[in-house]
């Protein structure tokens, strides 16, 4: 470390080399914190790349000494765990081979109303919000753009309206509207009655 | 921080989680890339030369001594003043040829 501070280029090697499974140790362990699952060697060997370079960024702040580089920067490694982790993204391809001939319909139903009639019959929670969406007077796009919104908040979207205004063909000022609209009508239908109290807290409405 | 024996490094090398050689001919890419991003030219072989003296441990003087070649050629190697058939025979064989 004494020489990556020192501007020895040939430091990262060394620190890669001779004490990367050092590393590696921090690595898994930020990985177990994270409840991540068996990790790819290929995969772990770019985390150790990303580590060493993370730690030949701050070298100039390690004293001979101090506790280990790895375990003195352990902040560092694991903001480099956490970064990959957030952009994990898996190849779908293959993951949904079927060994035979069966296809799978995405529901029963052939359209999401009746889907939301059968759920509403199967759970209460459902049938009120149903109910309530009645009242509301929210038609069918109505709702389920309000739905469809709160799910990509949720996922974590930063901007629903760009996203969903492209699917339902509208500006994405106009989604953020009906949904703001939507969400004060269906607010004053669960607020005014009693019956809907189980549904006073709905996420869809906050 | 003491350099571990050869026999410790022959474990580690062996060990699956580290995958060794193709780790560290990434490495040596990463490095290459952030060196030609800083300005430097020939930073592939800068990097070349870098990675054999860092993964073998050795400081700039040991290295050059070892490798026969003064300390000057090993730093201008390394600063990527020089091209691959710029350098003695001796660095020249540590970087891959085409670079």
């Amino acid at each position: 470390m004494t020489r990556l501070a020192s501007g020895d280029n040939a430091a990262i090697f060394t620190l890669h080399e001779y004490y990367g499974h050092r590393i590696v140790g921090v690595i898994r362990r930020q990985l177990q914190h994270l409840n991540y699952g068996p990790i790819d060697g290929e995969d772990l060997a770019t985390l150790v790349l990303d580590a060493c370079i993370a730690l030949s960024e701050v070298a100039g702040g390690w004293r001979p000494g101090a506790a280990q580089p790895w375990n003195w920067a352990a902040h560092r490694i694991a903001a480099v765990v956490n970064r990959w982790v957030g952009n994990y993204a898996s190849s779908l391809e293959g993951q949904h081979d079927v060994a035979d001939e069966t296809t799978y319909a995405p529901c029963v139903e052939p359209d999401l109303d009746q889907v939301f009639a059968r759920l509403a019959q199967d759970t209460p929670i459902v049938s009120l919000v149903r109910s309530a969406a009645r009242e509301a007077k929210l038609d069918e796009p109505a709702f389920f753009l309000l739905v469809d919104y709160r799910i990509h908040q949720d996922q974590g979207d930063p901007s629903p309206a760009h996203t969903l205004a492209a699917r339902h063909g509208l500006t994405p000022e106009a989604v953020r509207q009906r949904v703001s609209r939507g969400r004060k009508r269906l607010r004053d239908v669960i607020a005014s009655d009693e019956r809907y109290a189980p549904i006073a807290d709905l996420a869809l409405v906050a | 921080m003491s350099t571990p024996s050869t026999t410790e490094l022959e474990c580690r090398r062996r060990h699956p989680s580290m995958r060794a050689g193709v780790s560290a001919r990434r490495l040596q890419t990463r490095v290459s890339e952030a060196l030609g991003r800083g300005g430097m030219a020939n930073a592939e072989v800068a990097a070349a030369v870098l990675a054999v003296r860092g993964q073998s441990g050795l400081g700039p003087a040991e290295f050059a001594s070892r490798l026969g070649v003064t300390v000057e050629d090993l730093a201008a190697a390394e600063a990527g003043e020089r091209g691959r058939d710029e350098l003695p025979g001796a660095l020249r064989r540590l970087v891959p040829a085409g670079v």
